[in-house]
């Protein structure tokens, strides 16, 4: 029995000898001589929704972007509902019936979404004004229940707005095949079980759904079948969600077991850090902070759960020395830091690692081993007042690179080609050093593969069992509730609870989060 | 600065020229000898036919080829910069060019350079300030021509009111300005002459906002010390009288123009490049500077207003400038403030003329400050 | 058609891939230059005889290249400094304006004993120059006033003070002409005996050589690439971020400052108002075609100084006008920045 006639609960049935939605044979893809993909398989058929699962770099984003256009396929063959098709660009793809919603959306943001959605249809499309593409936005929105306001500019929407908005366009432009990259890594659990509730409710009817993810929850509550690959090859192609476990699948991605996260087995000591009365006033586009106040203790994980837009943002950038506050004190260690620059912070021991990576945390553009270094060359590390010694840059990352087990990483490379998880590491190696007393940690895990999370959870751990204190903030609740000692909710710019992690129940976090409108 | 260190300054630079210019009598006691086919070039800063200066200067060249059936090869567009000029003259020399005529002041200088690395070419330098053994800068007395168009002025106005636009102070533009003014008060003694720089050599747009504001003034005689033509369209439509510089600009006001104050610099250059040719030139000391006598200024026929008592007037004054008779910067001759010049008897000798930095009296407009 | 071939961005490109797309562009550019100039009535067989011989051959095209390139070099230089830290400096020709006045000032008024006349020029230049774009940065960092329309006004402004001195208190005392008097021999780098080559090209060669080492060798060198790639990390890292924002671009200002004391006193011994003209056209060119690396900025500044020299003798002989001799220019630069574009982007066909 083939999968496509085996019938699972709810899903809609292949018929016996209709053509898969899209089909994928032998597909390799080298770029500059560095293989992607490795005679790569994927079949998608109708009605499903189908996971793709793997490490960073395993593969699937480059599979998926073979598959809509935008990259070509050096080798393999592709189909589209029975029709052979080698798209050479997303537009050819999607006029095939195939789209994709990058984890990057590609929306104009100064456009409204109605604009975006003309802009997309091309000259070759009868409609020809805003007005009328809104028209169809408003029509699509009401059919597939997705709910989007076409004349709203997209700089001012949310993150899952954007997302919704996204979907409606490559829906309007033709797709059937939908293909999400990571579409909940930005969302809060809550947007993301409409997302996949939205995304089953499309599947089944008659669509199909590629889910690129790297949560085993989302694909065991919502996906029919699972793909996993690693280092560029398909390793289990096409199998039933259903009797497959978390382990197997863990198994299958990173080739052996994983252990499980837990607490940093540490008594919480002495005051490290307190934010007493912190206010900042929003700006354009941001949340502001009221009187928040909190505490920290060494030796202690404080995390800070809340859905995201609530001013977390704001709080570490506060923290980190990038905002001024309003008002408030921010007292590491005795010192009041709150007028210090992110130098000064620096030299108190506060360490943080930003969401966003390449936005505040590392440059792209540099090499590895200066991005290691950004911190120390500063503080007067490697060479004299005036000459700075590359060499000793250099062996310092060799040994970090070694150290933290950095996978594809030299030196001279560019922390641009990194992937999520090793360029996690080399802010980790960075963050971690010497001197560190106070860790701020914004969605540390934000993105990575399981592999990489459990890396980064380690890390954070034997800091804190070495004395450290850790604000962790992250809108992962799980990733919050295995690390943390005392959890604190973050609602509209304040804390608005706390207590300790073992108290926690369903019921307190959940009408705390629900606070927010 | 003071007017005395000043005064001081331009001393010492002339003590110094003269200096130099001692020095290389003894070696250059001799006329100039070239060596080679005689071959010419001309460079300009900018295009040749601007319309005025450049395009004077290219009559001049094209008369020599005529006449002299020489080689003479032209390149424009090369900025007022050593390095540039003296690349173009390096290749020039190398191909075998042994006379060099540069076009315009800012070249000078680095000529004088080039001169005395290239002792067998000759260069000669339109208004200039080097000169040498085998280098002569040249320019026209051109304030006697402008004496003469003040004549034509002072018998043209009613008003008593003539104007006079011209591009930024420097010395060879207020002897010019100066002397209009002169000429036009040997008429009448009472006529005032309105003297506005546009700070520009070149700008047309300008230059017809000035001359109708000068003509708003009530001024009824117009002049242009410029290359564009725009004073003279202003005159022409506001039915006044104008007169023109440079080339004969009788174009663009047919009806109204008087004359114009022109170069014929072929005047110069023709004899003095014949010369160099036949082993007799000596360059001047302070350089060639013509004027009615040889012909290099020159005024342009006159327009159909022109009446026969005022040609004659001006015949008069040219015979006179040329015999010797009158100096338009003769005294008594007073600062527009007041300040005596020249005495009563005496005149301006060449080093004053070039240094001139002031309005004589009669003219109302303001010489911008030295400091 | 846009979809029928697509551009994917290479992950790293190749020295060796770099280094051919580079010569790739400049001889696609030279041959359609060539194509350009013959169709205007240059021989075809005298083509290579002025550009290549006449430019880099000879001894006195190599000589007038070398002194074209060296206020070239200077103001490559500036322009690549602020470049590296994202400072648009647009006003290079009024900083260099200002340091030919400090120099000229130095000069004609006899400042100072003579041996020293040089060296103090030296330093008042690179001071009028970083004091003219501090304004801009003033600006910027005190009000957010950008910097391309502040500095660019601001060369308008130095323009109009040169004009100011040099038809006032600079006039040519004997003439009134608006040049200033010869410098003294004193106020002069000392001729080397080559062509118009000065004592200059070591002071040059010595800039080059000390920025080269601050960008690529020191501290402040790095914390400029990191300032420059990405403020914000940068910031939030602990670097010093205003303090090398400040001195890179006070340094690009003294850089261009001293271009105008090596034109005022290397090659014209005087200040008139054509000097500085053209300047920041090359300085940006110079530095966009070297990426900002000094090594590339002083081979693009060579380069340039040749296309300088050919273009004069295009001028000189074969009456090829101004706007040809610019036309070829772009051309070659054109050639040159799509070249940079494919070796950083590759076509993708469908196979």
């Amino acid at each position: 029995m083939t999968a496509a006639q085996k019938t699972i609960a709810g899903r809609v049935d292949s018929l016996p000898g209709t053509p898969p939605a899209l089909d994928m044979q032998g597909i390799g893809k080298a770029f500059d001589g560095k293989p992607a993909l490795e005679d790569a398989d994927f079949t998608l058929e109708w009605g499903e929704v189908h996971a793709i699962v793997g490490e960073n770099g395993a593969g699937k984003s480059t599979l998926m972007n073979v598959a809509t256009g935008v990259y070509a396929a050096d080798s393999g063959h592709q189909s589209i509902d029975g029709a052979a098709i080698a798209p050479r660009s997303p537009t050819e793809a999607t006029v095939a019936g195939l789209g994709m919603v990058h984890q990057h959306f590609r929306l104009v943001e100064s456009f409204t979404v109605a604009e975006n959605v003309l802009l997309g249809l091309g000259k070759k499309s009868r409609v020809r004004s805003a007005s009328e593409a809104a028209a169809l936005v408003s029509a699509k929105s009401a059919e597939i229940g997705l709910p989007v306001d076409p004349h709203r500019i997209v700089a001012d929407l949310s993150i899952a707005d954007r997302q919704r908005a996204e979907i409606v366009k490559v829906l309007l432009l033709g797709a059937r095949i939908l293909v999400l990259d990571e579409p909940t890594a930005v969302l809060t659990e809550d947007e993301a079980r409409a997302l996949l509730d939205f995304v089953r409710r499309l599947a089944r009817q008659g669509n199909a759904v590629v889910l690129i993810t790297h949560k085993f929850r989302e694909v065991a509550a919502f996906c029919d079948r699972i793909t996993i690959m690693r280092h560029g090859k398909t390793v289990l192609s096409g199998a039933q969600v259903e009797g497959i476990s978390e382990e197997e699948v863990a198994r299958l991605i990173v080739g052996e077991t994983l252990a499980t996260g837990g607490r940093p087995d540490s008594q919480p000591g002495a005051l490290r850090l307190s934010i007493k009365a912190l206010s900042l006033s929003a700006r354009a586009h941001g949340q502001g902070l009221h009187n928040l106040e909190l505490e920290l203790r060494e030796a202690e994980v404080l995390g800070i759960a809340g859905v995201g837009g609530n001013g977390q943002e704001e709080l570490v950038a506060c923290l980190g020395g990038l905002l001024r506050p309003a008002s408030g004190e921010i007292i590491l260690g005795g010192l009041d830091i709150v007028a210090g620059t992110p130098h000064e912070r620096r030299r108190a021991g506060l360490r943080v690692i930003p969401s966003d990576r390449f936005a505040t945390g590392m440059i792209r553009e540099l090499s590895i081993a200066d991005n290691m270094a950004l911190t120390s060359v500063s503080e007067g590390a490697f060479g004299g007042p005036l000459f700075l010694r590359r060499d000793g840059m250099r062996r310092k990352a060799e040994m970090m690179i070694d150290a933290f087990d950095i996978r594809g990483a030299t030196p001279e490379r560019s922390a641009a080609l990194l992937s999520g998880g090793n360029a996690q590491k080399v802010l980790l190696s960075r963050e971690l050093g010497p001197g560190m007393k106070v860790l701020v940690a914004h969605s540390p895990s934000r993105g990575l593969d399981m592999k990489a999370t459990q890396f980064v959870r380690t890390a954070i751990r034997q800091a804190v069992e070495s004395g450290a204190a850790c604000l962790l903030i992250s809108e992962d609740l799980q990733e919050v509730l295995s690390l943390s000692h005392r959890v604190a909710v973050m609602n509209r710019g304040t804390i608005v609870g706390c207590r300790a992690a073992d108290d926690v129940t369903p019921e307190w976090i959940g009408a705390l989060l629900a606070g927010h409108a | 600065m003071t007017a005395s260190t000043n005064k001081h300054r331009t001393r010492k630079c002339l003590v110094a020229i003269t200096a130099a210019l001692l020095a290389s009598a003894a070696t250059g006691a001799n006329a100039f000898t070239l060596e080679g086919p005689p071959k010419v070039a001309f460079i300009y800063a900018s295009s040749a036919q601007d319309g005025g200066w450049n395009e004077a200067l290219e009559a001049g060249r094209k008369a020599v080829e005529e006449q002299l059936q020489v080689p003479v090869a032209v390149t424009e567009n090369i900025p007022e910069e050593a390095t540039k000029l003296r690349a173009a003259i390096d290749l020039y020399v190398k191909r075998g060019f042994n006379i060099i005529v540069g076009t315009t002041y800012g070249y000078s200088a680095p000529m004088a350079e080039a001169a005395k690395a290239y002792p067998n070419v000759a260069f000669l330098s339109a208004s200039g300030t080097n000169n040498g053994p085998n280098m002569e800068s040249f320019y026209a007395r051109t304030y006697q021509g402008w004496y003469l168009a003040g004549v034509a002025a002072g018998q043209a106005t009613k008003t008593k009111k003539i104007g006079i636009l011209a591009g930024f102070p420097v010395g060879v533009v207020n002897w010019d300005i100066n002397s209009f003014a002169l000429g036009a008060r040997s008429v009448d003694p009472t006529i005032e002459t309105v003297a506005v720089f546009t700070n520009s050599w070149w700008d047309p747009v300008k230059e017809g906002q000035v001359a109708q504001a000068i003509l708003d003034q009530k001024a009824d005689v117009l002049a242009t010390n410029l290359s564009a033509t725009s004073a003279l369209d202003a005159a022409e439509k506001a039915g006044v009288p104008s007169i023109g510089f440079q080339l004969d600009m009788s174009h663009a006001a047919p009806k109204t123009i008087q004359t114009s104050v022109v170069f014929r610099w072929e005047k110069y250059l023709v004899p003095t490049i014949k010369e160099i040719i036949d082993g007799s030139w000596k360059p001047e000391e302070f350089g060639a500077f013509e004027g009615l006598d040889k012909g290099v200024v020159d005024l342009a026929p006159f327009g159909p207003g022109v009446t026969e008592e005022t040609k004659a007037k001006i015949e008069t004054a040219r015979q006179a400038i040329i015999a010797g008779t009158i100096d338009p910067f003769q005294g008594p001759l007073k600062k527009q403030d007041g300040t005596v010049v020249v005495e009563a008897g005496g005149k301006l000798d060449d080093a004053a003329l070039w240094s001139m930095d002031y309005f004589v009296e009669g003219i109302t407009g303001t010489m911008p400050a030295k400091q | 058609m846009l979809d029928a071939a697509f551009l994917v961005r290479r992950q790293q490109p190749g020295l060796f891939l770099s280094a051919l797309s580079y010569a790739g562009g400049l001889a696609f550019g030279l041959a359609i230059s060539a194509m350009l100039l013959v169709q205007a009535g240059v021989p075809a067989s005298a083509l290579i005889d002025e550009f290549l011989v006449a430019a880099f051959l000879t001894s006195d095209g190599l000589s007038q290249t070398v002194t074209a390139a060296l206020p070239l070099i200077l103001v490559g230089l500036a322009s690549a400094v602020a470049m590296r830290v994202r400072f648009w400096n647009i006003g290079v020709e009024g900083q260099l304006w200002l340091g030919a006045v400090a120099a000229t000032w130095v000069a004609l008024h006899e400042i100072g004993p003579e041996s020293l006349r040089l060296p103090l020029a030296f330093v008042l230049a690179a001071l009028a120059g970083s004091g003219w774009i501090a304004i801009s940065l003033v600006l910027k960092q005190r009000w957010g006033v950008n910097e391309v329309i502040s500095s660019l006004l601001l060369g308008s402004v130095a323009f109009l003070l040169v004009q100011h001195l040099l038809f006032g208190i600079w006039r040519d005392p004997a003439n009134s002409f608006p040049v200033t008097a010869a410098f003294p021999q004193a106020s002069r780098f000392s001729a080397l005996g080559w062509g118009q080559l000065h004592a200059g090209l070591f002071v040059v060669a010595l800039i080059a050589l000390a920025v080269w080492f601050l960008l690529e060798r020191t501290r402040a060198g790095f914390y400029a690439d990191a300032v420059g790639l990405n403020r914000q990390a940068a910031l939030a890292t602990g670097l010093p971020v205003r303090r090398t924002l400040a001195g890179l671009v006070l340094l690009s200002g003294a850089l261009s400052g001293l271009a105008g004391m090596v034109v005022v006193s290397g090659t014209e011994h005087r200040l008139n108002q054509a000097v500085g003209n053209g300047y920041l056209f090359s300085a940006i060119v110079i530095a966009y075609l070297a990426r900002a690396k000094p090594f590339w900025v002083v081979v693009v500044a060579l380069a340039l100084g040749a296309v300088f020299t050919a273009g004069n003798v295009l001028k000189v002989f074969y009456g090829i006008s101004e706007g040809m001799i610019v036309l070829v220019q772009g051309t070659v630069l054109i050639s040159i920045l799509m070249a940079q574009f494919f070796s950083t982007y590759s076509l993708n066909r469908p196979s």
